[in-house]
């Protein structure tokens, strides 16, 4: 992929809710264009889109109007099966991290189930190798992929949630607010990982937060979506 | 001064499967008509000291120590007891705003319902009332709270739950991150109606990440780290000149103060020093 190409674009979105009659516009006429390796901040008043704009990116939701590209195509043209395929390549972090993990699995089973699916890799020792890699890469301990989610710190649990997302080798990665449960020492630390992460992997990352302070440091852009 | 409407005097939660020490020995006390905000590491136990106070500690855990909030220990309460006082007493905003409403009922009417059942107000007073205090939070009543929690978003959920806060009769009040998933505007004027409550009598206990929260609430700040309480004083003496190496990383680590994440051998030593049972000691982490 060259320089100049998006790994994500979105032109001219629109999105709105209907109910008992009212039409409700979250946003209209967004556009956005994400680069590798760049971090774009996205700030906007509570209850504004800031989620849902980011699942429409993803493709977890449908906007009203608009094209969403992913790597130049358009989602809306791409058949199922194409789809499917880039499908792994365009990855989420959720807010809550307790919640973002199966309670009954231990990390190393979520972790495992995540390769599997995704790859043909199917020996375990592989498998094993990749897993502690990638919670390496996130400063994670390897004696912590024995635990249950609850026995893990918010801040473990989302470094979790980041070694889970680069597995799959995203192209395109939105954080929804990543830190807003989380201490200010280990936001310093996610935060500054995730800066890490994207400029070494060369990652597009939708960084959400109402926190105009931390947006401005991570961020190269930072977009406001009003209501 | 005031007297104490809530002291906790040496209480530890453990984990009984576990036997691991989640709190420890964690004493303070709050005036009538003060408010007091809990900061620290995430996990630290924050929650579970709330949880105490509320009595809604996981059946996992056990509690030693006392809890004693106008005359009545908290802790040793059997539940009909402990419900007698939720709502009426004592009042938990809990964590989880998404979570904490209930997901088959209109949000306006879970906001109504306290005015009927806990204030004794007739319906339709209720359900007025109940406008009037989630257009104060800056939600519309017919175009937000009108649907059912799933349509709405964290924030949205999140002021819903205040609302039901500012409207509880209690004059005890355990907040558990208000703020959370809140922009910068609403997050002040959510403060602002927390500060309104305490300035009314009421008292409040607030836990959060957020320094500024904690510094415009005002009153006394105690900072957690690894279940313990290393430092604790008056809000401005706390945030303005910390004592603890903790509570300087916290600072430090702030996005307006350079991101700065707090050190790792800073937090071994301190670690360090809690397994040799200096829990007080910060020498040992300087």
């Amino acid at each position: 992929m060259s320089d100049d190409a998006y790994c994500i674009e979105a032109e001219n979105i629109t999105k709105s809710f209907f109910s008992r009659g009212y039409e409700n516009t979250l946003f209209s006429s967004f556009s956005i264009k994400v680069k590798p390796g760049e971090i774009i901040g996205l700030y906007g008043p509570s209850g504004c889109g800031k989620t849902t704009l980011g699942d429409i990116l993803l493709g977890l939701q449908f906007p009203n109007k608009g094209k969403i590209f992913w790597n130049g195509n358009d989602i809306q043209k791409l058949s199922r099966n194409s789809r499917m395929a880039l499908r792994p390549y365009f990855q989420k972090i959720y807010q809550d991290p307790s919640t973002s993990f199966p309670p009954h699995q231990t990390m190393e089973a979520a972790l495992t189930d995540v390769v599997k699916h995704n790859t043909l890799t199917t020996t375990k020792e592989i498998i094993h190798q990749k897993i502690v890699t990638a919670i390496n890469d996130v400063d994670l301990e390897r004696q912590l992929l024995k635990r249950y989610p609850r026995q893990l710190s918010g801040g473990e649990i989302q470094r979790f949630a980041l070694s889970r997302v680069l597995l799959l080798k995203p192209l395109f990665f939105v954080a929804d607010e990543p830190t807003s449960r989380l201490d200010l020492s280990v936001q310093a630390r996610i935060v500054r990982l995730i800066m890490h992460l994207a400029k070494e992997r060369r990652m597009g990352v939708l960084f959400i937060s109402h926190d105009l302070e931390l947006l401005k440091i991570a961020c190269k852009n930072v977009l406001s979506l009003a209501r | 001064m005031n007297e104490i409407l809530l002291h906790i005097n040496n209480l530890s939660i453990s984990s009984v499967a576990e036997h691991k020490k989640l709190v420890g020995n964690v004493s303070f006390s709050i005036r009538r008509g003060e408010a007091f905000t809990l900061i620290g590491e995430t996990g630290c136990g924050k929650t579970l000291v709330a949880q105490s106070i509320t009595g809604a500690l996981p059946d996992e855990l056990s509690a030693s120590g006392s809890v004693t909030f106008e005359g009545l220990n908290l802790i040793e309460l059997s539940a009909t007891e402990k419900r007698k006082l939720w709502g009426k007493k004592l009042f938990l905003l809990p964590q989880e705003a998404k979570n904490s409403l209930n997901p088959t009922m209109r949000a306006l009417q879970q906001v109504a319902e306290v005015f009927r059942y806990l204030k004794g107000q007739r319906p339709g007073d209720a359900v007025k009332n109940a406008e009037k205090c989630i257009t104060d939070l800056g939600l519309s009543p017919s175009r937000d709270t009108i649907h059912y929690p799933s349509r709405l978003s964290g924030g949205m959920s999140q002021r819903v739950l205040l609302a039901i806060a500012l409207a509880t009769p209690a004059e005890f009040i355990v907040a558990d991150e208000p703020t959370k998933g809140l922009d910068t505007n609403l997050r002040d004027s959510a403060v602002k109606l927390l500060k309104t409550l305490v300035q009314k009598g009421k008292t409040l206990l607030c836990i959060t990440h957020d320094l500024t929260v904690a510094r415009n609430l005002g009153g006394t700040i105690a900072v957690m780290y690894g279940g313990y309480i290393v430092e604790s004083g008056p809000a401005e003496r706390v945030l303005d000149f910390p004592e603890h190496p903790y509570t300087r990383g916290l600072i430090k680590a702030a996005p307006e103060h350079g991101l700065e994440p707090i050190p790792d051998h800073v937090l071994r030593a301190m670690d360090t020093a809690w397994n040799n049972g200096d829990s007080q000691k910060s020498e040992a982490c300087s």
